[in-house]
């Protein structure tokens, strides 16, 4: 026999109360309070962050295509800066044993002998061996990563990157180091190079103007200076052009006799500064002071073998001790 | 008797038919032999050098697991964004590492020619990636087509 289960649901006899909590008339404002120094903090913050100095903005669009250069002292709108670069960066792990250099530098002359060739550049030298660059530091643009990828002087160090400007080179990291990715000077300063090489001013023919490239090389070798108040700073002529190349190429129409100017201003800025101006344009140049043809496959770049060219130069020119 | 014969028959038949279901052998590609035959046969506007193995780093971020090797050619004047990079892994598993370590490059050279060569974009922008077993194809030129067939025909 089935049993019956009563169920019943409970009833509810008491009216139900609600609990209310004991409030504090104090509560609105301490949120309130709390409320502003959120807020507060969050437009601190901003504010900090957007007041933060901005990266030097290039007054001219700085490549190699002419077609997109401005005239001087009409600033074109400045570039937008990349947020990643190219990592250029080779520092050897050994180097080659220091073999006694047929001479030895010193410390950077005021008045280094000329070369009789452009005012004030440096004159021949006794030659000196590879060894020579073991603690140098080379700082330019893609012709000087050419150095790298050609293996022109495997002992050597190379701080350059494609697209380098006289702006850049402070602005655009582009230079792994180890984990981080740095600007080419952030880079050389965590280095101690007893000798750098500059060859900067290409990127900005025909397009940056001979003042701006003048004012920004002078403030590039201030900075390199003061990094470095010890070590010798060369700084190497802008190489000659191919013109009908270069003109081709990059519808640039930056003439030998453009450079030429430039150059002798750079060699007396050089002086200027304390610096040793090599012309190395002088080994390029054909009889009519122009870069040859099968020299360069833009107009402006170096092929494989004028790299030799380039070290045979550098090792006849170096500062020699009295 | 009969019955057992034709059994036996159906199972022959069955073991033939997966016989020739052997394991998949992996396809090999002679990474060196691939690029010196692409520099033969394709035209490259620029003079395109070999990176060595203590400049690679610089450019591409290999240091990952199940990496084997890497062979990259480049513009050696940086006159052009010309490049070639063929990346071994182990296993299909490092091939987005592989990847992502090419996706960098590209970047790379996006920001460098961007203001310098403008010009250069357009082929930047038509670079092929191309995966196949374990290796990974990374080409700017403007040979794509002919490259990426000719890598294809490569792996054995």
């Amino acid at each position: 026999m089935a049993v019956k289960q009563n169920i019943t649901s409970p009833s509810r006899t008491k009216p139900v109360r609600v609990k209310r909590r004991n409030r504090s008339p104090l509560s609105p404002l301490l949120v309130t309070v709390a409320a502003a120094a959120v807020f507060s903090g969050v437009v601190a913050g901003v504010w900090q962050i957007s007041s933060a100095p901005a990266p030097e903005e290039e007054p001219f669009v700085l490549g190699l295509d002419g077609a997109s250069s401005s005239s001087e002292g009409q600033p074109a709108p400045a570039p937008a800066q990349p947020e990643d670069g190219f990592a250029a960066v080779f520092v050897p792990e050994s180097s080659e044993a220091p073999a006694s250099p047929e001479s030895e530098a010193s410390q950077p002359q005021e008045n280094p002998p000329s070369s009789g060739g452009v005012q004030g550049a440096l004159a021949e030298s006794p030659r000196v061996t590879s060894a020579y660059f073991d603690d140098a530091v080379f700082v330019g643009d893609s012709i000087t990563t050419g150095i790298k990828i050609y293996d022109a002087m495997s002992n050597t160090t190379v701080l350059a990157a494609t697209g380098i400007n006289l702006a850049s080179i402070h602005t655009k990291p582009c230079i792994q180091y180890g984990e981080e990715t740095l600007t080419i000077m952030e880079a050389l300063a965590r280095m101690d190079p007893k000798k750098i090489y500059v060859m900067m001013g290409a990127n900005g023919l025909g397009s940056a103007g001979d003042d701006w490239t003048i004012e920004q090389y002078g403030a590039l070798l201030d900075s390199i200076k003061k990094m470095h108040p010890d070590s010798i700073i060369y700084v190497q002529s802008i190489l000659p052009v191919n013109e009908e190349k270069f003109k081709a190429k990059y519808n640039n129409s930056t003439t030998n006799a453009d450079i030429d100017r430039l150059n002798e201003r750079l060699a007396a800025l050089s002086a200027e500064k304390g610096a040793c101006y090599l012309d190395l344009a002088s080994a390029f140049k054909d009889e009519n002071g122009a870069m040859p043809a099968d020299f360069t496959p833009d107009g402006i770049h170096l092929n494989s073998a004028q790299y030799i060219t380039w070290f045979d130069y550098l090792k006849t020119h170096t500062l020699v001790e009295e | 008797m009969k019955k057992g014969m034709k059994i036996a028959a159906c199972l022959a038949a069955v073991a033939l038919l997966f016989a020739g279901c052997g394991k998949k052998e992996a396809k090999t590609l002679d990474a060196g032999a691939f690029v010196k035959q692409v520099m033969e046969t394709v035209s490259y506007d620029d003079d395109m050098v070999e990176l060595s193995e203590n400049v690679l780093p610089d450019y591409y971020d290999l240091a990952f697991d199940g990496f084997v090797s890497a062979v990259v050619y480049v513009s050696g004047s940086g006159a052009t964004s010309n490049e070639l990079a063929v990346i071994e892994v182990e296993d299909s598993n490092a091939l987005s590492d592989a990847k992502e370590a090419v996706d960098k490059r590209k970047a790379d050279l996006t920001a460098n020619y961007q203001d310098y060569i403008p010009a250069e974009m357009a082929r930047i922008e038509k670079a092929i990636v191309v995966e196949e077993g374990n290796y990974l194809l990374f080409s700017i030129s403007e040979s794509n087509e002919s490259i990426e067939k000719l890598f294809r025909d490569s792996l054995k």
